[in-house]
């Protein structure tokens, strides 16, 4: 009992069983990659900030559509080389398209790799700084010496689990606690489950929802974690994620940051940004910063006079995104500040374009930025959809490579055996190949040209 | 009679399958739970599927107690708890969350609506309707030995099984299930107890995976259906020979494949708005408990509302279009008529699937979009209509001048008819922006759509249930408890969706968890029902009082009655497997479509001989003939037809 029309076509609709599977399935990875093209309009239609255009860099990208068109006619002679049994060209041709996969995804790590490592900082009257956390950016306590930790009765989504959220942040060794019975511990995870099960004794017994625990440290002791790790903190508590508290005092939370772009846009008056306030750039970059706009502005009104300057979104990012490239700021009327104009076109990413990329540092103020974070969908909602998109793009082009390679490695005996029916496969996962191609195709001018 | 005939080899079947494959004897585990057969995976969505409805069913008793009854402790908590194994399940899933008097929160009502709409839609009726019936049925009326992709659909009803367990995990996570309503609405979905030591702990985060693998079973199953259609049907079996049936679960596979992805999209972005922190659809400013969260912005609410509701309104015929697959075949059998205006019938239900992609945001009249807009959907919702009228007038119609048998499937179906008219009637003055500007969020949109897919959906699968049995186990249920089992289901779905029409008329909106006791200018109303329920009341010696709130009463009163109902039916359905009475031919109801020419139950490969359509699906009461019904697989009256399955299969290699 064989399923019919698995190898040869149906007379009547012409097709195998596969490749009518093949195409209803692509015909929902339409409407998939549909949905998530219609979120990009949408956001972007309705982004309330300027959509970043021309961020990502194109050569890479450009090369990556060449590398996958090129895949795309591989697996297509792969799969003629099959039908004609030419073996040997069958296994050559496949072997490159899965190498061009490879190729592609090497890339697509390289890009995601330098935006992972690239922040942007919101300040509190909206200018927004670009650069590099040379010392990544942590909160420091110091003389934490009490540790309050809550454990609700029944199952709850937030309770103490020390050992998980709180140890790991604690600078050094950590220190030995004293509990309210006077009882001096180390703080593991035996030691925590056999206090936290007395205390819930001791809130039942009480008819209280939640038990709390109370543990001093022997010593003083130091914490440093991320923001995104703990929960809160105000100048002399610091709460973890599982809510426990710490009573200390804050010593830092002060930000580093290697700023290599200024932008103003979000700014009513751009030259008195925050970003030139004189405990960060100061006045001379502000200098270089108004002579960059006006040199823009001046230069597109003689372009193009009769245009609105403020509707152009490319006269905007030009004037008012500044690229930092050096350390200090360039002297006036100096041939190197005028070349300045010309290189606002980069991408960010190229900022660093002279060989060793050096930028002025900054040290800011907690309460003077508003939102940061690296190039990561947390950043905007442009690089939310742009990372679910190629993310997702990325994941079709490793599973259809596996795919592919499975029938190149795996697939011998079928190939010996029933070359008709291995062609099938391989038309099917080409049809397949050309989709993830024909997906990056509307990506690249989606996400790195418009 | 004719069918009977070809029963008589079961032996030489077996000794084809051995000879073609060589493997022996199957064990338990691969025969019956990884299986590649359609049968028994149809047999597997469909146990899956009812559990699954009476799950959804006890979490809807739980919310009635509390909207009737807000502040008075559960009946029996104790007992409950006390009960061993049972009572510590009840109390990590529910008792956890409830008040110490025992009686429900707001937060426990809001984890119950959530999970009564997910299951009872994404694990109960689709499972049940389109995959169980789907799979058993559909390759059987098409002639062929199975789905296209036999390990493909194993897959499926086992990715559906993932994300059974996935979704059923969430009651037990720190936070417990969902607490934002079946749509999951952003921002709240998205912010919503964002401050969890672990997105693990959060329900939120196991509903959405568990979505992630319902969307990619049912694409599966979906690709796996319009395969097997197009290419594996068999001799003679035209487009326009096919019965009803696969008509509609054709289209329904279609809305299945196309509509599921923009799901997938909403809840790709909702996770990663949880998960990396994303603004898909925060927009700026937000801020939670006075404080401003910690997000960058700019993102929408209203695309996940989009995304989802492009979803969601084909969903609706998702649950619908199965049930009207089930009616066709019911219905024509039991009237002994035949379908009245076939033809009609599959251009209506081509057009309703093309039409369900246009109609999404009358969900969304409320969110302020323009005139034009609403003015664009108000027309192609109120042209939906149509179609889907002349699917229901053309069953009534073939009820015209039968000889009706009133069996158990033929009650429920018949009353389908009227119930899913009321659904869809009180449909109508929704799709108008300017009566669901006032209806919206109301309890008037609980009972239309609840009209449509409970009296209507479940009814029409209940009545699948008895109508299949027979083919699926050898053995009838019994017409008794079957009437036990409809007449109370019937008075209790009236009970309790009706007077829905009526509190949300006045006003009651959908998650009130106390019933609306605290609204006093909504709830203090009286009417004409409010004084006979409060005058049936006094008559049987209680005090109910003669406002809106009584209907609380009434309904929930309904939903007790319902659920006595379905006793009769639980103990018919297992008994049944083992004790009911016996067929005594392989086409118990002499019906004429093709899986009545399968042996009882029909083995692996399904047919004995090579079957060939001859004529259409509904050749009842043909003028002439000596029988009252001609089935399709009949080359002449009443031969029998024996030509052997032969390897035909095997010829193309």
């Amino acid at each position: 009992m064989d399923i019919p029309y698995t190898v040869h076509a149906r007379p009547d609709t012409g097709l195998y069983n596969a490749k009518i599977g093949i195409w209803l399935f692509l015909a929902s990875e339409v409407m998939l990659f549909g949905g998530l093209f219609s979120a990009y309009i949408f956001l972007r239609v309705g982004a309330d900030y300027p959509w970043p255009v021309h961020d990502l860099d194109v050569t890479l990208g450009f090369v990556n559509t060449v590398v996958l068109i090129a895949s795309s006619v591989t697996v297509v002679m792969a799969w003629a080389c099959l039908k004609m049994r030419k073996f040997g060209w069958y296994r050559i041709n496949m072997a490159i398209t899965v190498l061009c996969a490879a190729v592609f995804m090497i890339n697509k790590t390289l890009e995601y790799k330098a935006k992972f490592a690239h922040y942007a900082v919101k300040l509190t009257d909206g200018t927004l700084l670009t650069g590099h956390l040379p010392h990544g950016y942590q909160i420091k306590f110091d003389g934490v010496t009490e540790l309050s930790l809550s454990v609700p009765v029944k199952k709850s989504a937030v309770s103490a689990d020390p050992v998980g959220y709180v140890l790991p942040f604690i600078e050094g060794d950590a220190p030995k606690f004293k509990t309210e019975d006077g009882q001096e511990i180390t703080l593991d995870q035996a030691t925590f489950a056999s206090l936290a099960a007395s205390a819930v004794e001791k809130a039942k017994a009480a008819n209280k929802g939640s038990a709390s625990i109370k543990l001093v440290a022997a010593t003083p002791v130091k914490f440093a974690a991320k923001p995104s790790e703990i929960f809160g903190y105000t100048d002399t508590t610091i709460t973890f994620r599982d809510g426990t508290t710490a009573t200390g005092k804050l010593v830092d939370d002060k930000m580093t940051l290697e700023v290599d772009g200024v932008d103003a846009r979000g700014v009513a008056q751009s030259e008195k940004s925050l970003a030139f306030d004189h405990r960060y750039l100061g006045e001379a970059w502000q200098k270089a910063f108004v002579s960059n706009r006006d040199h823009h502005i001046s230069k597109f009104e003689k372009d193009y006079p009769t245009r609105d300057k403020s509707k152009s979104a490319t006269l905007q990012k030009e004037a008012l995104f500044f690229k930092l490239h050096s350390a200090t700021p360039p002297a006036e009327g100096e041939a190197h500040g005028e070349k300045h104009g010309a290189e606002a076109h980069a991408p960010a990413e190229h900022g660093g374009g002279h060989g060793e990329a050096h930028h002025p540092t900054v040290v800011l103020e907690k309460k003077d930025i508003t939102f940061f974070s690296n190039f990561t969908p947390k950043l905007n909602t442009y690089y939310a959809i742009y990372f679910t998109l190629t993310g997702l793009h990325g994941a079709h082009v490793v599973v259809g490579a596996l795919v592919l390679l499975y029938f190149l490695v795996f697939d011998d005996k079928r190939l010996k055996k029933d070359p008709e029916h291995l062609a099938n496969r391989v038309e099917v996962g080409g049809l397949f190949w050309h989709f993830v191609d024909l997906v990056w195709i509307f990506l690249f001018p989606l996400l790195y040209l418009l | 009679m004719s069918a009977a005939a070809t029963t008589h080899d079961h032996a030489h079947d077996h000794a084809h399958d051995d000879h073609a494959h060589g493997h022996h004897q199957q064990n338990f585990v691969w025969k019956y739970i990884f299986s590649t057969d359609h049968k028994t995976i149809g047999m597997q969505y469909g146990l899956t599927g009812l559990i699954f409805l009476l799950f959804g069913f006890f979490l809807m008793l739980l919310m009635r107690w509390s909207i009737a009854y807000p502040g008075v402790p559960v009946p029996a908590i104790e007992t409950i708890r006390a009960l061993p194994a049972i009572g510590d399940l009840f109390e990590a899933m529910f008792g956890r969350w409830l008040n110490a008097d025992g009686s429900l929160n707001g937060e426990l009502y809001n984890m119950l609506g959530a999970m009564h709409g997910t299951i009872m839609v994404f694990f109960g009726i689709v499972p049940l309707g389109f995959a169980a019936f789907g799979n058993f049925v559909m390759p059987l009326q098409i002639g062929t030995i199975d789905m296209a992709f036999p390990r493909l659909n194993m897959m499926s009803y086992w990715f559906f099984f993932i994300s059974c367990v996935l979704m059923m995990y969430s009651f037990f996570v720190g936070t417990g299930p969902v607490q934002t309503g079946w749509t999951m609405y952003s921002p709240l979905a998205s912010t919503a107890n964002i401050g969890v030591t672990s997105v693990w702990n959060h329900g939120h985060t196991w509903w959405l995976t568990a979505m992630v693998f319902n969307i990619s079973a049912s694409l599966l199953g979906s690709v796996n259906f319009i395969a097997t259609i197009i290419n594996l049907r068999t001799k003679g079996m035209t487009w326009m020979k096919m019965p009803f049936f696969c008509w509609a679960m054709f289209v329904t596979a279609f809305l299945l494949l196309l509509a599921f992805p923009p799901l997938e999209v909403a809840a790709i972005l909702q996770l990663s708005d949880r998960v990396f922190g994303s603004s898909f659809y925060l927009p700026t400013g937000l801020m939670e408990g006075g404080k401003h969260l910690d997000i960058s912005g700019g993102g929408s609410p209203l695309l996940y509302q989009h995304l989802f509701w492009f979803l969601a309104h084909p969903e609706v015929y998702v649950l619908i279009l199965p049930a009207f697959a089930i009616l066709t075949d019911i219905i024509p059998c039991n009237a002994r008529r035949p379908l009245w205006g076939y033809k009609s019938m599959v251009y209506s239900v081509l057009t309703l699937g093309f039409l369900s992609f246009l109609v999404w945001a009358h969900h969304m009249y409320l969110t302020g979009m323009g005139t034009m807009m609403s003015t664009y959907f108000q027309i192609t919702t109120v042209l939906i209509s149509v179609p889907s009228v002349i699917l229901l007038t053309c069953m009534m119609i073939s009820l015209w001048g039968g000889s009706i048998r009133f069996n158990t499937q033929m009650l429920f179906a018949s009353a389908f008819l009227p119930m899913f008219g009321i659904g869809g009637l009180t449909g109508l003055p929704l799709a108008f922006a300017f009566i669901d500007l006032a209806l919206h969020d109301t309890y008037y949109v609980i009972g239309h759509f609840h009209y449509v897919v409970a009296p209507g959906t479940i009814f029409a699968l209940f009545a699948g249930v008895y109508h299949w049995f027979p083919k699926i186990t050898g053995r009838f249920m019994n017409d008794k408890l079957g009437k036990w089992h409809f007449w109370p289901s019937l008075v209790g779905m009236n009970l309790v969706f009706a007077p829905m029409f009526i509190q949300g008329m006045a006003g009651f909106h959908r998650r009130w968890y106390d019933g609306g006791k605290y609204f006093e200018n909504t709830s203090g109303f009286t009417n004409w029902s409010t004084t006979l329920t409060h005058k049936i009341g006094a008559f049987f010696g209680f005090d109910i009082p003669d406002n809106m709130l009584s209907l609380n009463i009434v309904m929930s009163i309904g939903a007790f009655i319902l659920a006595l109902g379905q006793v009769p039916f639980i103990i018919n359905f297992w008994f049944s497997i083992k004790g009911g009475k016996k067929t005594t031919s392989d086409n118990p109801w002499d019906a004429t479509t093709m899986e009545w020419a399968t042996p009882t139950p029909p083995p692996h490969g399904n047919f004995l001989f090579d079957p060939v359509a001859h004529r259409g699906p509904y050749e009842y009461s043909v003028p002439g003939h000596g029988t009252d019904f001609y089935p399709q697989w009949e080359s002449e009256p009443g031969k029998p037809e024996t030509n052997p399955a032969a390897d035909k299969v095997l010829a193309h290699h």
